[in-house]
């Protein structure tokens, strides 16, 4: 398991941390984006990440994706590869 | 016994056909007080009880990000509600109960609607209903509104609420969090007016999380406080979220896979390929669109009017009535369509024979658009470019919307989470995006020398709407919000669903339209009759003749554009029909850019304000006159 930003992340990821201002961080965990949360990142470009959580699909921009740190890896659910994240 | 039920939610959870379902045809659009924000209201009789219902617009939380979800929270703390409804998507009911947790903090008695349980049930997702209720204190009802599963459950629950009055208690957070909450609530209580009191607890969550509409409950609070206040909030959502975990790991037994992404899902977030890729489809729809209007909604409405209904008005009122005023105004002195501008020829003729049937096709494909999930897809690969330009991919929904009537297009801007984005996107609507009805008058005018005419025109509004955005966004403060948007999953639209929003949006242009259609059909006529067309033509012809090089009539469209700019572009052919191509172009450039029509000048002024509406009338103005002078150049130089 190893931690990197959501904008890097391709697969399976859990949600770590968010060092977004406050109402920020109230619409993401409204939206369903709360710390702890099981996604899985559908399709990523310079605009930004189109991510799956809890059956719903969200598009988050590039400059949000990039405050969002996430843990990538073997972290508990097997049913789906998991691709290592691709930097740069 | 009157009730008054709110159905509240998320966007895109089913919540309009669940209110279809519930009020059948009942349904009508006000404004909430003081806003332009359209609530649907309808009504539902049941055990003798009558229930007005309001479909609230979507919201994720009560924290408003925007003037559309502030509406949805006044309906809860201005509305006093006997019973919120909250509809849920059973498919992702973890996302959901965040929202419920914070409405059990109002206190106002409330359901929990799991809808969309056929998809839940089809992906093998199941809920344990019984021990969700336990877990909430409310009550659950599972529906799946398409099918008009549940609806009945879902009335009879309301009915029973109705009937004992129970409200739910408040979330229990950890104990630290409430102590702190506790004594926020304290130094509140004495600062709410008396008729928020009873929001006491909601209002003390709100604060913590930083609404700025409440903010001066805090004014007075020591800066040392107020930051441990931000803490507090932080704790606050995160405890939330982590109690909506733990009550959905107790209440979903399994959990299965609803969301299929498409390849258009994929492609949607590269910025080239998901550009191509929306504009490919809005191109296809737009001209498929089109060729059926052509069709259905001109040839056959035409067929009719020549048909039957001219030769028994005009036959009918021909002889029947003296030549005189009365006749001039009802029916012309002249058989042409364009050139007999009788309220009851040319004012009817636009209305049902070509504006209504037209309407009718656009506002059913653009009911096909919201409801199948493709209209808020257009939001991601837009974004870069809007930003470019000083809006945001949000601002395609309201675009959209705007080229159906800009009137609702301004409203919709308030959707859009920052000034700036606003001001842009409704001027873009304002110059840049003729509305439907114009449109199918532009294409009737214009389209008659070639459609590269047509296709020419529409160059030249996206590149005015390019160099002004450009301008804009450079010239105007204001910083950018960043896109969060929940993409709603693909859906086949329900064709009675459908059918309803076009009958309600035809109604409304119906009564709000059709008194301008006529009056402006009614002012070229007397200005003729009056022969004040000609001092009018002899006034403006340093600009109409000198500048953009048309016939001095074309300013009698000019006035009426300001009453509705679909009849201005449908009488260029009678005020002036010896007009070349060129100068055709130039007159329905010039008609589509001078001024908005009254209705969405009024919408703009009220939201807006009057600066901000000067402003763009000013920037309207240079703008024509340097487009237009430019088309009248080339118009000269190319007269045949």
């Amino acid at each position: 398991m190893r931690n990197c930003r959501l904008s890097e992340v391709e697969g399976l990821a859990r949600l770590a941390s968010t060092e977004l201002e406050l109402k920020l961080l109230n619409r993401l965990i409204s939206m369903g984006l709360a710390p702890g949360r099981e996604l899985l990142v559908i399709s990523r470009g310079r605009s930004g990440v189109l991510l799956e959580v809890d059956n719903s699909m969200i598009f988050v921009s590039r400059g949000i994706a990039r405050s969002l740190s996430c843990e990538v890896g073997n972290y508990g659910r097997q049913d789906r590869p998991i691709r290592p994240p691709q930097r740069g | 016994m009157d009730a008054k039920i709110v159905l509240f939610g998320h966007p895109n959870v089913g919540k309009s056909v669940l209110f279809n379902q519930l009020t059948g045809l009942t349904a009508i659009v006000s404004n909430y007080p003081g806003t332009t924000v359209e609530v649907y209201e309808g009504e539902a009789r049941v055990e003798g009880l009558r229930l007005r219902i309001l479909d609230a617009p979507g919201a994720y939380s009560l924290l408003a990000t925007n003037e559309a979800e502030d509406v949805a929270r006044r309906l809860l703390l201005e509305g006093r509600p006997d019973v919120v409804v909250q509809v849920a998507d059973a498919t992702s009911l973890r996302r959901h109960l965040y929202l419920t947790l914070e409405l059990m903090e109002l206190g106002l008695p409330l359901i929990l609607v799991l809808n969309q349980v056929d998809r839940a049930e089809k992906a093998g997702i199941k809920i344990d209903e019984e021990e969700l209720e336990r877990a909430l204190g409310i009550p659950v009802v599972l529906t799946a509104a398409v099918e008009g599963r549940g609806i009945r459950e879902l009335l009879k629950t309301i009915v029973n609420v109705l009937r004992s009055g129970r409200a739910p208690s408040p979330p229990r957070l950890p104990s630290e969090i409430e102590e702190r909450l506790a004594k926020l609530e304290d130094r509140l209580r004495n600062k709410l007016p008396p008729e928020l009191r009873r929001f006491t607890r909601a209002l003390a969550s709100l604060t913590a999380l930083g609404d700025e509409k409440f903010g001066y409950l805090t004014e007075d609070m020591p800066g040392e406080l107020r930051e441990r206040l931000e803490e507090l909030g932080r704790d606050l959502a995160l405890a939330r979220a982590e109690l909506a975990n733990a009550i959905c790991e107790r209440t979903v037994a399994s959990r299965g896979r609803a969301l299929k992404p498409s390849v258009i899902d994929r492609l949607l977030v590269r910025p080239a390929a998901g550009l191509i890729t929306a504009s490919s489809i809005m191109l296809a729809i737009i001209w498929s669109t089109l060729a059926v209007i052509h069709e259905v909604g001109h040839r056959l409405p035409s067929t009719l009017y020549h048909g039957f209904y001219e030769p028994i008005v005009r036959g009918g009122l021909e002889a029947a009535l003296p030549d005189g005023l009365i006749k001039y105004i009802l029916i012309g002195d002249s058989p042409g369509i364009y050139s007999s501008l009788g309220l009851l020829t040319t004012g009817v003729f636009f209305v049902f024979f070509m504006i209504l049937p037209c309407l009718f096709v656009l506002y059913l494909v653009l009911g096909v658009l919201e409801d199948s999930g493709l209209l808020p897809r257009l939001a991601v690969p837009f974004d870069a470019p809007l930003r470019k330009v000083g809006a945001c991919g949000e601002a395609m929904c309201p675009m959209v919307a705007g080229s159906g009537c800009s009137i609702v297009g301004v409203f919709a801007t308030r959707i859009l989470r920052t000034e700036k984005a606003r001001f842009i996107a409704s001027f873009i609507q304002w110059i840049g995006i003729p509305c439907m009805a114009e449109q199918v008058m532009i294409w009737l005018v214009l389209g008659r020398y070639s459609p590269a005419y047509v296709a020419l025109l529409y160059a030249i509004l996206l590149t005015i709407t390019i160099v002004t955005g450009l301008i804009l966004n450079f010239l105007l403060p204001g910083s950018e919000e960043p896109l969060i948007m929940e993409l709603p999953p693909w859906r086949r639209p329900q064709l009675k669903n459908v059918l309803k929003k076009t009958i309600v949006r035809l109604r409304e242009f119906l009564l709000k339209g059709t008194p301008l259609v006529l009056m402006g059909v009614l002012v070229v006529n007397l200005l003729y009759y009056t022969g004040l067309i000609s001092a009018l033509a002899r006034l403006l012809a340093p600009v109409v003749s000198g500048l953009f090089n048309l016939p001095g009539h074309v300013a009698a469209s000019l006035v009426i554009g300001v009453l509705r700019k679909d009849v201005a572009v449908g009488v260029l052919r009678a005020v002036a029909p010896g007009m070349t191509a060129l100068q055709m172009l130039t007159a329905v450039t010039v008609v589509t850019l001078y001024f908005p029509c009254m209705g969405s000048l009024v919408v703009t002024l009220k939201e807006l304000g009057l600066k901000r509406t000067l402003l763009m009338l000013v920037i309207m103005t240079i703008i024509t006159l340097v487009v237009g002078s430019l088309l009248g150049f080339l118009s000269r130089l190319y007269p045949g």
